[in-house]
This record gives C-alpha cells, sequence and structure tokens, in this order.
C-alpha cells in the first residue's frame, strides 16, 4: 500500500541534546498507528516535524508525497489538551469547530453554508451538537477534547493525529473515543500519541516505540519484555482479551 | 440633571469632546478586546508610552505632533512585533526599553524645542477639550480604518488569537496577522491619546474590554459591548469633570478602574444568584 508520511533517517534536536536519533518510519494509508514512550522520549516532537512545525537537523520526511509544510491542510491535528490553556477564551463550541475550515473558505469575510454543515457534520460525529453554543470555558476536559476533535474533523483531513488525546479524560469516555477513531479509519490514517501502551494496543495495527531511537511493533508482538526495553524499569502489564 | 447636561453640550468645544470620547471609543472597544484576550496589554503600553519620541521630533521640526504620534507608533508595533517574533523569550526586557527610551527620545527634543515650552501635559494626560475638527476627521478615518480591517480578516485575527499552533496548520500566517494586529493597537493608541494621553491609554484601552468579558462569551459580544462601555465612561467622566473643572483624561480613567471593580462585583453576583 501507498505510504501517506516516509520519514527517513531523521535527527532532531532543541539544545545540543539530541531528541530523535536516526528516526525512520513509513506510514501505509489508512493505518492506525500509535506512538507511546516516556515522557520526554520525543513523541510531540516527531509530531511537530510531521505536521512541519519544526524543521529537522537532517533526513528527510515526505507526508502525502510532498514537504510536510505543503501537505499541512490535509492533515487534522488535535493538540495535547493540558498544553491548550485557552479555557477562558470567550468563544462557543461551534465558532471554535469553525475554524477547522480555515484554509479551505474564502480568505475574506465569514463562512459559508458548506463550511457550517460540515461543522454540524464533525460535532455530531463526536455527539457535542447539543453543546454548540456552550461557552468553552464552561465544558469539562472529555466535553473539551471531543471539541478539538471536531475542529480535526472539521478539516475533512486525509491524515488525523492526536497528541495524548485521552489525557485526563476517564476510562469510559477515553473507550468512546477511540471507538469513534476506529470507525474514522476506514478511510483516513490515523496517528495517536500516547502514553498507555496497554490501552491502545486494542486498537491500533501497529505500535512505534519512541524513546529518541524508534522501534516498530505489531500490536500482537506487544509484550511485557518490549514495554521493559523502553521504559527501562520493569513494569507490570495486565493481558486483557478483546 | 438633564438641563444640566444640554446646557454644558450647548458649547461647541464640549460636543466636540463629546464627539471625540464616541469615535475614540469605537476603536478602543474593539482593539481593547484583541488586547485583553491576547493578553497583550503590556506591549500597547510599550507602544504607547514610546508615542513620545515621534511627538517630541514633530514638535521640534515643526510638523504636527499627532502625525508624528501616528508614524512612532507604528514603527514601535512593527519593532515591537519583529524582534519578538525572533527573540520570544525577552519580550519583557523589550518592552521596557521602548517604553523608557520612547519617553526619553522624546523628552529631549521637547527640552531643545525653541519657542514658548508647550503644554507637555497634555501630551502625557490627554486633553479632549482641545481637540479640533481636523483631529475628528483623522479619528473617524482610524475608525474606519480598524473596522475594515477587523471585518475583512475578523476569522484570522480570532484563529490566530485563539490557538496560534492549530492556525499555521490551516495556512494562516500567523506572524502576519500579529504585526497587523500590534499595528492597529498603534492606531488606536493614537486614538486615545486625544482623550486621556499616552500614559492613560493603557487602563482605557483594557478596562472597558475587561470588563465586558465579565458577561459575555464570545469576540464580537466583547467588541460590543467595550464599545459601549467605553462610550458611557468617557461621556460620564467628561460630564464629571465639567463642573469642578477637573482633568478630563484622569476622571475618565478613575471612571473605568472603578467600573472595572463594578463589573467584577456584579459577575460574582449573577454567578451567586444563578447556583441559588
Amino acid at each position: 500500500m501507498k505510504a501517506v508520511i516516509e520519514i527517513e533517517n531523521v535527527n532532531f534536536s532543541y539544545t545540543r541534546e539530541p531528541v530523535l536519533r536516526n528516526v525512520s518510519l513509513s506510514v501505509p494509508a489508512e493505518e492506525f498507528l500509535g506512538i507511546v514512550g516516556p515522557n520526554a522520549g520525543g513523541k510531540s516532537t516527531l509530531i511537530k516535524l510531521i505536521l512541519g512545525l519544526l524543521q529537522p537537523d537532517s533526513g528527510t520526511i515526505r507526508v502525502l508525497g510532498k514537504a510536510p509544510v505543503m501537505a499541512r491542510t490535509r492533515t487534522g491535528y488535535v493538540p495535547q489538551y493540558p498544553t491548550f490553556s485557552r479555557r477562558d477564551f470567550p468563544i462557543n463550541v461551534l465558532d471554535t469547530v469553525l475554524m477547522g475550515r480555515l484554509g479551505f473558505t474564502s480568505r475574506l469575510g465569514g463562512y459559508s453554508k458548506t463550511d457550517r454543515n460540515i461543522a454540524t457534520g464533525a460535532m455530531q460525529a463526536v455527539e457535542i451538537l447539543d453543546i454548540a453554543n456552550r461557552p468553552i470555558g464552561s465544558l469539562s476536559g472529555g466535553q473539551l477534547q471531543r471539541v478539538l476533535i471536531a475542529r480535526a474533523l472539521a478539516c475533512k483531513p486525509e491524515i488525523l493525529i492526536l497528541d495524548e488525546p485521552t489525557a485526563n479524560i476517564d476510562m469510559r469516555v477515553e473507550e468512546d473515543i477511540f471507538g469513534l477513531l476506529k470507525q474514522y479509519n476506514d478511510h483516513m490514517t490515523i496517528i495517536v500519541v500516547s502514553h498507555d501502551i496497554g490501552f491502545i494496543s486494542g486498537y491500533v495495527d501497529r505500535v512505534a516505540c519512541l524513546n529518541q531511537m524508534l522501534v516498530c511493533h505489531t500490536t500482537d508482538e506487544i509484550s511485557g519484555k518490549i514495554i521493559e526495553e523502553l521504559y527501562g524499569t520493569p513494569v507490570r502489564m495486565i493481558h486483557h482479551a478483546h | 440633571m438633564i438641563n444640566f447636561i444640554t446646557e454644558i453640550f450647548s458649547y461647541s468645544f464640549m460636543q466636540h469632546a463629546l464627539l471625540g470620547c464616541l469615535l475614540a471609543s469605537v476603536g478602543c472597544g474593539i482593539i481593547g478586546t484583541y488586547v485583553v484576550v491576547k493578553r497583550i496589554g503590556f506591549m500597547a503600553g510599550g507602544i504607547a508610552h514610546s508615542v513620545l519620541a515621534g511627538m517630541g521630533i514633530a514638535y521640534f521640526m515643526g510638523a504636527s505632533p499627532l502625525a508624528g504620534a501616528m508614524i512612532s507608533a507604528l514603527i514601535a508595533a512593527v519593532l515591537i512585533a519583529w524582534i519578538n517574533l525572533r527573540w520570544r523569550q525577552h519580550e519583557d526586557i523589550l518592552i521596557a526599553a521602548f517604553w523608557s527610551v520612547g519617553m526619553a527620545i522624546g523628552v529631549i527634543f521637547i527640552s531643545r524645542t525653541e519657542g514658548y515650552n508647550i503644554d507637555l501635559m497634555s501630551y502625557l494626560f490627554g486633553n479632549i477639550l482641545l481637540v479640533t475638527t481636523r483631529d475628528l476627521y483623522l479619528m473617524l478615518i482610524l475608525d474606519i480604518v480598524i473596522l475594515v480591517l477587523v471585518v475583512l480578516f475578523y476569522r484570522q485575527f480570532l484563529a490566530a488569537a485563539f490557538d496560534e499552533e492549530f492556525s499555521r496548520l490551516r495556512g494562516i500566517n500567523v506572524e502576519f496577522y500579529y504585526i497587523l494586529l500590534l499595528c492597529m493597537v498603534a492606531l488606536t493608541v493614537v486614538l486615545l491619546i486625544q482623550v486621556v494621553g499616552l500614559i492613560l491609554v493603557l487602563a482605557l484601552l483594557i478596562l472597558p474590554a475587561a470588563s465586558a468579558a465579565q458577561f459575555v462569551s464570545s469576540i464580537k459580544r466583547m467588541m460590543l459591548l467595550s464599545v459601549i462601555f467605553s462610550a458611557l465612561i468617557t461621556a460620564t467622566g467628561l460630564i464629571i469633570s465639567y463642573e469642578p473643572d477637573l482633568p478630563s483624561g484622569s476622571t475618565i480613567i478613575i471612571l473605568a478602574g472603578m467600573f472595572y471593580i463594578l463589573s467584577i462585583i456584579a459577575q460574582g453576583l449573577i454567578k451567586k444568584f444563578r447556583n441559588t
């Protein structure tokens, strides 16, 4: 299958300390890829490189056959929830979701009817249509997370990238969100960054373990041994049958 | 009371002053909203104070101080935006430098200017009673420029203020809109210098918008409400200051401060009332 994201021998550092070392990764179309790894292992950095928000020190990244910056508008991005600290901003759910249409609509003036229909569709998909007019400051963590996902879906992306989409929300909501992503996966490539390898292994096709260096595993390979290598300490793992 | 108000507005200088307040309120409410939600109040303060450099130089050369103010405000805005985009971590130092170096340059040029010593106080603290018809036209033009830009690029300004990273991913030139926003802040500062002077500008730019933020949850409504608040505050300040011959700019600012405190209390009461 054709690869939508091709990363070859990428190195990156913010200061002198390397964050990513010789990372190579090829993501085929319509894959559901999980990226796991310890804190400061370079997960968010890799995402930002794929989005073209950062430039690699060396190596190449191609997204949909183009430079990442050129492929941006065809990618949907859900930022990490704790870094999204503008909850006091005076804006409601609908206007936030509509921002996903920027880059497609006319440059001047307001949103078109099509934009509003697409935004409504995205809100329906994540079941937040009933709170469309609520200010985002009044939402719960789970609701805000759905708003951010709806905003990314409103981009009608070919690739959807989510950075820790289920941090700070309870297990039940987490299952809902991953179930939803699984549905979208049949026409969309999805990349999810998570710290919770046990949970996501039930949904994703493949897991990329990232701690400066990147190693990929198919989900049935995930064992305590691999996690131990990745995190450097023994971990207890609960096997759950799906 | 009504008689008193109709009486004082029978003077043409008071009519001009009131019109000046209302015109300034339009730009003030709209741009003040962005300044508050984007938390760039002190950047606006830096631009405002550095304006004295332009005013001083213009006065020294015998040109219009207001033209000097406009030019230096725009230069300061572009420079602050540009330097800040490159070396973001030194924002506070940058603002402090523009703030006081700008004022120092202004004071030097004013002190070197021949002839009778100008009323420095009216630049610093404003004097809306001295506003001329030409000033009013200039204010009207500045309002129109601000309104047109905000209507055309409303979504881009909103997105860039709300979530820079996401806006960038949607293909919005975040840097361009940041510089454009600071230029509009600069124009608004010039607009408000007439009313309250460059030292007090900051309060009038921020307080009506911050008061409005207590009651609404959309940028559009916040803009509308802060225009209304600032018109109310400036007009009331003007009327109150007239009889005891108080400095109008300072009266307006004290009112703005009181208004802000009252709106916080009112918001608290509304919350309490809703919960019970």
